[in-house]
């Protein structure tokens, strides 16, 4: 709270400081709060916590922080580590840091990136190979990280069968992994967690790290194997650890409540070298669970390794009242203070929907919108689970697909006529996906189409090319439909294949070996392909999607659905209540949703009681009862 | 930290794995041609990023091809190369993290592989990586800082010091310019600046001017007009420093005094000699220019520096890089054909390079890791001047004692290659030892121990305790006397024990080595040719003809010319031959022998001994 006191004769003096350095308008940096020049204008001496509210211009401030320290830099050496969690993340930092330290080209000695490519490219490839004693090929001993669900055939080498309630089951060494020492074993699939939890014999265990071992030896690991083997190595290797201290002597972590804990752990053996570590992010915003992020962890371990706390407490994102809605969830007793203007006297409004009423929530959120003219461009419909999503959606997912739906979408969006680019990619996984999984073993390189090993990508997408344009006869399912069935397309299909398998350079199969998995999807031979496209959902024209895939941005407007009932895992609105029963990750889930609009916030739930309405309404939630009846009110007279 | 080791495999004549071990400081790279030495030294371009001579392109001739193939078959998959380097210190392991090998960190990987194919613009997919995984990411920084300046042979350093863009000088200056980063005008450019100025102000200059401004714009009109200026065009640093050259004039000034400027000569006017050596300065004093905390390693390739040199000024150069390499620590590589190099510097410093017979890889050997006991390597160092090192060249060696040994060799092994002929009709033998690259080296002396260090593979460890070791891979062979008492007169049947203290090694090479023999005889190479068949009666007319004075001495070779030798007793051959050893000028009498033997074409029998070492050396 040191820096809300900063006199304004100081602040434009550091205003004057940074300017002079950082290539940035002398007008923006005056902008800046007091928080924020008193964070950038920092030394980076001893470790630091930065609790960023959402809208707080984090990214900005890591951006100017860094660019600061850059062009003040002393050592002859190291350089800064500027780790993030998402590659757009990644990519945004660093194009910041470039503009502002006025870098044309890399950021040498200093990083910005994932931690994952941190750790990969400075530990994890360079020298797990001393840990794993993997023998390489052709003198390469790179490790190859394999996917955690991948199901390519060699992972069958690493299988182990475990006996339960006398049945075999198989689990590969992609589905656990360790976690700091070989003593905490953690399960990734369903399957391989079910069986953890149960507890396993002294006996089991060490089956699990033997084939693990083995998995090691021959020269792979899944990306949780990856902080585990980084780990291992800095413990191993006392000089490495002090090396790369000496290397990266700062790091600064954004999105910090993303860290898990054996990122935690990792980080700490650099700190204990005397690297400072500046952790900048919003703790309440931690949704990772499923990554054993615990924030409760990095709470504590920010506390006992004594870290300098600052916050950023302006929000300049949300007006004042989606403010209040946001700080009440967060409960952490910090205020947090609006930045612009409020559209109208009421912007976060509570609908209740019914089962008549819920596909008409996005026409309704798109009436309200159009009455403050804000395109629906950039606002957005949430929810916490699939099922509630799939209701309101249009588009399916592509891991739901079984093969010919694949072969049946990647057509669509090839040849529709107005393609657009997301139409070319998409046409291409799936049609990559789709030969994959017919023509070729092993595994694919999922980034590129499923090219197989085989191939290289420019080749695969040559092919993938062919093939489609080869198969235009069978896309009758278009504009103008012909009402082809499942069950008749699918043998169109096969015909198909047999007659054009040679397309399929080194194909490691054949037609007769694969013709018996091209069939109708289950229980839809009867239905027409062309369902596959239709809109089922009435008008949504908004992007639906999950609170986790907008992490992180801003929207004009979000209308939060929750499930209509209480089974739902932290999907159901009374999840996000804080009360005796409540988990804190649900309630950070609706912390992140609410906290990303800047005008309107919609809660749509099912019929309320009495007392859960009095509880929205205590938030700051303003219900409109009659928004599904004509004569609707706008919800902000 | 330095370059130890370089592996090159699958590139130009080097088929499986090559190792090339050097050491901090100065390397030679000695070797006779076609050995791969210029291989190697593009092998760290390559692999260094050397670009300054275009050698970036690979062609399709550049992978390696077995000879038994016709050129058109596809070469080798893929052509590695790796480089390791040793001695990190602290900081350099900080800044060399992502190459140190974890179980040395003083050490540190570099790899380069490319494939052997090619995409449609004709180039070869190429990857550099630290360590031993090629995956992650290659920071190029890191390479940028090792500095690595190349000079090729024959170089045209007139070329290379005139004033152009991207020319040495430029190059030097502007690397100058880089260190003082202000953001400022240059004093030089203020004072282009300036003359532009006063440049404007001389009138036949306006006159041009006007006359040109007065012409564009009866031209074009006063729409389409534009302004013109007449102006020295050089105002910007670069542009500046591009346009200055290098002038010599051949004499010092004397102290306190300068040459005065319009004495300098173009350096067309100079010697290329001299050329070279102004072009080496250049390049020398541009690693000092370009010396900054971000540079870590510093490698100077030089190939065949004795181009249009004469040796004084080629030792002189010589020592001068070996003293820069140790102040400035630079590591420079040298290859060369010149003997006078080879002998001229701190034999650890010396990497032979031999063919092997059957045309597969060639051999390196790294004379510091002969073992070389610290005597033998001083004396060497001592004795092995030009002459002498023209062994580290040849294809074979033969050692002998002295003068008399030396010149008579060379005409003794023409008639043993023929004796070897007609005994062994079935194998090949060439005329001359010239002809198998075989050097008769003159020791002067009993200094076989020390010679032989080089070749003979193993070094002894304690009393009778031998351990084997690295030898030049060349056959060396050995000719040494027996020396018996001065007064003794062996025969075959009846020999004397010889006092010779290098006989030792006569047993010792034959029990450890592959490559070194030591061969002797019954006394001394005068008397050994003595006892041979007739010789003495050939022997005896040369010293005849050598004898000045009449006198009893002349009247006993004459007996001893007339002779039927054939009939004689071993004796009565050891009692004249001993009696003639006594009367000869052994040089004179060799000189003499030998112009004999060349001219008259006689026959004349060689002592075994003689005979074996040569089977030896050719077989």
């Amino acid at each position: 709270m040191v820096s809300r006191l900063m006199t304004n004769k100081k602040r434009l003096k550091i205003c004057y400081k940074l300017y002079k350095l950082i290539r940035c308008d002398l007008s923006s940096m005056i902008k800046l709060s007091g928080e924020q020049l008193f964070y950038i204008n920092q030394a980076i001496g001893e470790n630091t916590f930065l609790q960023a509210c959402p809208g707080s211009g984090k990214t900005e401030v890591i951006g100017l922080k860094a660019s600061y320290q850059i062009l003040s830099w002393q050592h002859s050496l190291g350089g800064l580590a500027i780790l993030t969690f998402t590659n757009s993340a990644a990519k945004e930092l660093s194009t910041r840091i470039r503009k502002y330290a006025d870098l044309s080209l890399g950021t040498h000695p200093h990083f910005v990136g994932t931690f994952d490519s941190w750790l990969h490219n400075f530990i994890l490839h360079p020298f797990c190979h001393y840990l794993t004693a993997y023998k390489g090929q052709d003198g390469d001993k790179s490790v190859r990280i394999t996917d955690q669900d991948s199901n390519a055939d060699f992972l069958h080498n690493y299988e182990i069968k475990l006996e339960h309630n006398g049945k075999s089951i198989p689990i590969a060494a992609t589905e656990y992994h360790f976690i700091k020492d070989w003593e905490t074993i953690v399960g990734d699939s369903d399957l391989a967690k079910s069986l953890i939890e149960k507890k396993l014999t002294e006996e089991q265990k060490s089956v699990f790290i033997k084939n693990k071992i083995k998995f090691f030896q021959d020269g792979f690991a899944t990306y949780a194997d990856a902080e585990f083997l980084c780990y291992k190595l800095l413990v191993k290797y006392p000089f490495l650890r002090k090396r790369l201290s000496q290397r990266f002597p700062i790091v600064i972590i954004d999105e910090c409540q993303d860290l898990s804990d054996g990122q935690i752990s990792f980080l700490d053996l650099l700190m204990q070298e005397g690297s400072k570590l500046d952790f900048v992010g919003d703790i309440h915003q931690a949704i990772y669970d499923f990554r054993y992020v615990n924030p409760e962890n990095l709470l504590s371990y920010i506390d006992v390794k004594k870290f300098k706390k600052l916050y950023l407490t302006k929000n300049f994102r949300s007006n004042q009242e989606i403010v209040n809605v946001t700080s009440f969830l967060k409960n952490d007793g910090i205020k947090i203070y609006a930045n612009i203007e409020m559209k109208s006297s009421i912007t976060c409004v509570l609908w209740q929907y019914d089962e008549t009423t819920f596909t008409d929530l996005p026409s309704k959120f798109a009436a309200l919108l159009k009455q403050y003219s804000i395109p629906a461009k950039n606002c957005a419909i949430l929810a916490r689970g699939k099922t509630t999503l799939d209701l309101l959606r249009i588009q399916n997912q592509l891991w739901k697909f079984s093969k010919i739906e694949l072969f049946a979408v990647s057509l669509h969006c090839w040849f529709k006529l107005d393609r657009s680019s997301t139409d070319l990619t998409n046409a291409l996984t799936y049609a990559g996906k789709f030969i994959f999984s017919v023509a070729y073993l092993g595994r694919a390189d999922i980034r590129n189409q499923y090219r197989p090993q085989s191939f290289d990508s420019i080749r695969w997408r040559l092919l993938i090319k062919e093939f489609l344009n080869a198969s235009k006869y069978l896309y009758t399912y278009g504009e103008q439909n012909d009402g082809v069935n499942w069950k008749n397309w699918s043998s169109l299909v096969k015909q198909f294949l047999n007659l054009n398998w040679h397309y399929f350079d080194n194909s490691q199969t054949t037609f007769d070996n694969i013709k018996s998995r091209i069939k109708a999807p289950a229980n839809l031979g009867d239905i027409p392909v062309n369902d596959l496209f239709k809109d089922k959902s009435g008008h949504n024209v908004f992007r639906t999607t999950t609170i986790h895939s907008v992490k992180g941005e801003t929207l004009d407007a979000v209308m939060l659905v929750s499930h209509k009932n209480k089974q739902s895992r932290g999907g159901h609105f009374s999840h996000w209540i804080r009360n005796e029963k409540s988990e804190e990750e649900h309630i950070r889930f609706a912390y992140v949703a609410c906290s990303r609009p800047k005008h309107f916030l919609v809660l749509a739930t099912p019929k309320l009681s009495k007392l859960d309405l009095q509880h929205l309404e205590k938030i700051g939630f303003k219900a409109d009862h009659n928004i599904f009846t004509n004569e609707s009110s706008d919800g902000g007279q | 930290m330095h370059l130890k080791t370089l592996k090159i495999k699958g590139y130009k004549a080097f088929s499986g794995e090559f190792t090339v071990k050097l050491n901090n400081g100065l390397n030679i790279l000695v070797g006779e041609n076609a050995t791969g030495k210029s291989t190697i030294i593009d092998a760290l371009r390559l692999i260094l990023s050397e670009d300054e001579y275009g050698r970036g392109g690979i062609t399709a001739s550049d992978f390696h091809k077995p000879l038994h193939l016709s050129t058109k078959t596809k070469g080798a998959p893929r052509i590695s190369i790796a480089c390791e380097f040793d001695n990190l210190n602290d900081d350099e392991q900080v800044v060399y993290l992502p190459w140190l090998n974890l179980n040395d960190p003083k050490k540190a990987i570099l790899s380069l592989a490319i494939e052997n194919k090619e995409d449609n613009r004709g180039r070869f997919k190429r990857k550099i990586w630290g360590n031993e995984s090629e995956s992650g990411l290659f920071e190029w920084e890191l390479l940028n800082r090792i500095n690595c300046i190349y000079l090729p042979p024959l170089r045209d350093a007139e070329d290379k010091l005139k004033a152009y863009k991207g020319s040495r000088l430029s190059r030097l200056l502007k690397n100058l310019r880089i260190q003082d980063e202000s953001d400022e005008m240059h004093p030089l450019e203020k004072k282009f600046a300036m003359l532009n100025k006063d440049l404007l102000n001389d009138s036949s200059i306006q006159i041009a001017n006007s006359y040109i401004k007065d012409n564009i714009l009866k031209a074009v009109g006063p729409v389409f007009g534009q302004d013109a200026s007449l102006q020295f065009t050089e105002i910007n640093f670069d542009r500046i420093v591009e346009r200055i050259r290098l002038l010599f004039y051949p004499v010092i000034p004397g102290a306190g005094s300068t040459n005065s400027v319009d004495m300098f000569r173009e350096l067309s006017e100079n010697s290329l000699g001299f050329n070279n050596i102004l072009y080496l300065a250049t390049i020398l004093a541009e690693f000092d220019g370009t010396e900054t905390t971000d540079t870590f390693h510093k490698i100077l390739l030089i190939e065949e520096p004795e181009a249009h040199l004469h040796p004084q000024l080629q030792i002189r150069l010589m020592h001068y890089l070996q003293q820069r390499s140790i102040e400035n620590k630079i590591q420079i590589i040298v290859t060369t054909h010149s003997t006078t190099l080879a002998s001229s510097v701190d034999l650890n410093a010396i990497k032979v390079l031999s063919a092997t017979k059957d045309s597969s890889m060639p051999i390196f050997t790294a004379v510091e890791e002969c073992c070389l006991p610290s005597p033998t390597k001083d004396f060497l160092e001592r004795w092995l001047d030009i002459t002498k090192s023209t062994l580290l060249f040849a294809k074979g060696v033969l050692l002998v004692e002295g003068i008399a040994e030396a010149m008579l060799i060379k005409q003794l092994s023409k008639t043993v290659l023929r004796e070897l002929m007609a005994e062994n009709p079935e194998k090949h033998y060439c005329d001359t030892l010239d002809d198998y690259g075989i050097s008769i080296i003159n020791l002067n002396g009993l200094y076989f121990n020390h010679f032989m260090a080089l070749f003979k593979g193993y070094h002894r460890k304690s009393e009778d305790v031998f351990a084997g070791c690295s030898g030049i891979p060349v056959r060396c062979a050995g000719l040494t006397d027996n020396d018996p008492d001065k007064e003794g007169r062996p025969t075959q049947s009846s020999p004397l024990i010889g006092k010779n203290h290098q006989l030792y090694l006569v047993q010792e090479l034959e029990d450890n080595s592959i490559n070194c023999r030591l061969f002797t005889n019954l006394k001394t190479f005068e008397y050994d040719l003595a006892l041979e068949g007739t010789n003495l009666s050939l022997m005896c007319d040369v010293q005849l003809k050598l004898m000045e004075t009449d006198g009893t001495i002349k009247s006993q070779l004459q007996t001893y010319i007339d002779n039927d030798w054939e009939a004689a007793t071993p004796e009565e051959k050891a009692d004249a031959a001993f009696w003639l050893l006594n009367r000869i000028d052994k040089g004179v009498f060799a000189q003499a022998l030998t112009q004999y033997l060349v001219k008259s074409q006689t026959e004349f029998q060689v002592p075994l001994y003689i005979k074996k070492a040569i089977k030896w050396l050719v077989d």
